[in-house]
């Protein structure tokens, strides 16, 4: 009975929404007639990152495109920098971003309208439009179409702080422009409403205020800045060392940035370093965001000066620990605070954040059955031991509750590239210890566990047939045997003789990457969740050199770090995984510059 | 066929995000029949399925850049459908229009009252049980896709199908009824 209602339902849809050859073309034919659409090309990645670039990037836009556009009242030729109808102001804005506003490089002008009937005030030669004849605020954006838009000042709005633009035509002609109208006050549900070929004449803008503090960013396009200040007792250093270890890491916060580190000179008491915090930009270029140079003073760590940074998991800030000498908690934006490196982590090789970001793990000095647990915020360290960590254990993950330490058997690393490949290659003990009372529970075949917050790659078969991760009401399984890979239950192809070689989870748990190699070369695979993205499958995003390794991948899985080993030198490489572009940091540089 | 267009996708839409309209029209034919026959099923009148699919056409073609995958194009384009269909319905007034695509032959005169009936059964349903029938039985999506449409989970989609069946088939028997 019910099949066959179903049946009547499906025949009746079929036929109900059946169409004729003619409504189609007819409907294709609009295609012609749609507005040109001109989209910056290499710099897209911006778009969905507009969020992230925040005030730094913001400021300096502004400072450098909006000023040369826009006058002081009553003076066209000087720059106002308070005040900005400029597109990147609207940078990250909701309204803005679905109104397709992007970079902003091909946004004429964007401006918020008190009601969207104001459209007639705003856009005079605009035509009557009875949609927007309402009373809900609107927001509008004009697009460039490649033709310059010349600006002349206005007189300001008495009281309110804002000034009104006139721009007027450079000629006689009417200026077609195409616009989009959001109107609402809700972004995701206000309509949004597209013109083409819109007479732009005598348009009037309102005014907002944009950041007027641009002196925090201290340099566009490559060449690394003076450091903005040192931290606490040190003295900034600048000659470049010899050897320069340099260590890269992407911020947990999904935000496409390079933390880069680099030692500039060391002694026998002493380590000065520099950290910087630099985006990449389209073209290839990079901007650096922010740059300190500091002094750690006390005995060097035998194995040399380093740098390392472990961002901390839903904030902006991130740990570096220098030369084995101390720590800095760096709160992007801030100097960095010094920190005392706990003794019970003097020589752990790496701490592992957990994914609520309020301790990080490391195995404890010289106690091979104990793992040291730190609060850097607070300064309490706290110490797990268990007789089984003694038997297995050397890489430590997180489950993504923050409740259990993942440990897996230490791989033998020579002559392989990673933990996932070293545990294909065995059969390592591994299991997970309650971060609290320290009980064990060692892992069986067939074990389920959620995985992405500890899990980082380090799958093996004997781990578990199936490596889950619990997200919402559904269980996503991932098995691994190093030839094959599966991912809520479909079966995920590896191309040709490849196999993989490392997987890491996005912290959003959407997306899974996975290197894999053929012997040849390595291939950075991105694989979005089956039962959440729609059409799943399998984006080789980059080929790579056979030695890459899969280093940090971003929130949203967008951005990854991939590492590259060089007899010489070693270097980064950040991929966009979504537009298939890259930026290397070429550390054999003196300068550290970043080459496209 | 169908294997060399998706091939195509990747380049069809580098073409279109460029300015290509050729390209764009590439990537859509293939799916304007079923985009405007899943509206017209779901708006029940087709001269609204038809503003809606060029809306859908338009929003899909200014945001071309925000597609994260070529190969998705064919799911990320029903999107834009649907999302212009069911604005649609939300701006309207909620009418039954009369059903001229049920007009039958009368040696089937019973068949075409039932598909009358069912027409108007479905009028009455709430916009989103009309919405995930259609995503259902017209479109025949996965239940993840569906479920990635409505950002709901899976197991919402299959109860909330069940319900709207449910709902319909009442509708179903009071019009039969009535």
């Amino acid at each position: 009975m019910s099949e066959r209602f179903d049946e009547e339902l499906r025949d009746w849809l079929t036929e109900a929404g059946r169409v004729d050859t003619d409504r189609v073309q007819r409907l294709a034919s609009a295609i012609d007639g749609l507005p040109a659409r001109r989209r910056p090309g290499p710099s897209g990645w911006l778009r969905v990152s507009s969020l992230v670039l925040a005030l730094g990037i913001v400021s300096v836009l502004v400072a450098l495109v909006a000023v040369p556009y826009i006058g002081r009242p009553g003076t066209s030729s000087s720059p106002t920098p308070q005040a900005s109808t400029a597109p990147v102001t609207w940078l990250g804005d909701p309204r803005y971003e679905r109104c397709g506003g992007g970079t902003g490089e091909n946004v004429l002008q964007a401006f918020p309208m008190a009601q969207a009937s104001d459209y007639r005030r705003h856009l005079p030669q605009m035509g009557l439009s009875p949609e927007l004849d309402v009373s809900a605020p609107a927001f509008v954006v004009i697009f460039r179409e490649g033709h310059p838009f010349p600006v002349v000042g206005g007189p300001p709005r008495d009281g309110e702080g804002e000034s009104l633009v006139s721009v007027a035509p450079s000629s006689g002609q009417p200026r077609r422009h195409d616009l989009c109208v959001l109107v609402g006050s809700e972004p995701e549900t206000a309509e949004l409403h597209v013109y083409g070929e819109v007479d732009v004449s005598g348009l009037t803008a309102v005014l907002v205020a944009a950041p007027a503090d641009f002196s925090a960013v201290p340099t566009l396009d490559g060449s690394l800045a003076p450091a903005a200040s040192a931290s606490p007792g040190s003295a900034p250093t600048t000659s470049p060392a010899p050897e320069p270890a340099l260590l890269t890491s992407v911020p947990e916060v999904g935000r496409p940035r390079f933390a880069t580190g680099q030692v500039l000179r060391r002694d026998d008491g002493s380590v000065a370093a520099r950290v910087s915090l630099l985006a990449p930009r389209a073209g290839g270029r990079v901007t650096i965001v922010e740059a300190w140079t500091f002094r750690v003073s006390g005995p060097v760590d035998s194995e040399g000066a380093y740098v390392q940074f472990y961002p901390r998991p839903g904030s902006d800030m991130i740990l570096i620990r220098v030369g084995g000498l101390g720590a800095f908690l760096w709160t992007l934006g801030a100097p960095p605070a010094q920190l005392e490196w706990p003794d019970e982590l003097l020589h752990a090789a790496t701490l592992h954040w957990s994914p609520d970001g309020r301790e990080l793990a490391g195995y404890a000095w010289r106690r091979l059955d104990t793992i040291a647990l730190w609060e850097p915020v607070e300064g309490a360290v706290r110490r797990v031991s268990a007789p089984e960590l003694r038997r297995f254990g050397s890489v430590i993950g997180w489950t993504a509750d923050s409740t259990q330490l993942i440990v897996f058997a230490e791989p033998i690393q020579d002559g392989v590239s990673s933990a996932f490949e070293a545990a294909c290659r065995q059969d390592p003990w591994s299991g997970l210890v309650d971060a609290r009372t320290g009980a064990t529970v060692p892992f069986h075949r067939g074990d389920d566990f959620d995985a992405r917050g500890g899990l980082r790659g380090f799958l093996s078969p004997s781990v578990a047939s199936s490596v889950g991760a619990v997200l919402s009401e559904e269980r996503v399984t991932v098995y691994a045997d190093c030839q094959d890979l599966s991912l809520g239950g479909t079966q995920l192809a590896l191309p040709g003789a490849a196999q993989a070689r490392d997987l890491r989870w996005s912290g959003d748990g959407r997306t899974l990457l996975a290197m894999a190699a053929d012997g040849q070369r390595s291939m950075l695979l991105r694989y979005d969740r089956p039962d959440i993205e729609p059409e799943p499958g399998r984006v080789m995003t980059h080929l790579l050199p056979p030695d890459a390794l899969l280093g940090d991948v971003s929130a949203g899985g967008r951005w990854v770090l991939v590492a590259g080993e060089d007899p010489r030198c070693l270097s980064r490489e950040l991929l966009d995984t979504e537009m298939g572009a890259s930026w290397t940091l070429d550390l054999c540089e003196e300068t550290s510059a970043l080459v496209p | 066929m169908r294997e060399q267009a998706k091939s195509l996708q990747p380049s069809l839409v580098a073409r279109a995000v460029a300015g290509d309209r050729e390209a764009f029209r590439g990537l859509v034919e293939p799916h304007l029949p079923t985009a405007l026959g899943a509206a017209t099923a779901l708006l029940r009148s087709p001269s609204e399925a038809d503003d809606a699919v060029q809306d859908a056409l338009l929003s899909a073609w200014l945001g071309l850049h925000q597609l994260r995958r070529a190969d998705a194009f064919p799911a990320w384009f029903r999107r834009h459908v649907i999302r212009s269909a069911m604005k649609r319905l939300g701006q309207r007034p909620r009418v039954t229009e009369l059903d001229l695509t049920a007009m039958a032959p009368v040696d089937d005169l019973e068949r075409a009252l039932e598909r009358r009936a069912l027409g108007r059964a479905f009028g009455r349903l709430e916009t989103k049980d009309r919405l995930i029938l259609t995503l259902h039985h017209f479109w025949s999506l996965p239940v993840a896709e569906t479920a990635g449409l409505l950002g709901v989970p899976e197991g919402t989609v299959k109860s909330r199908a069940h319900q709207a069946r449910a709902r319909l088939r009442a509708a179903y028997a009071a019009e039969e009824r009535g």
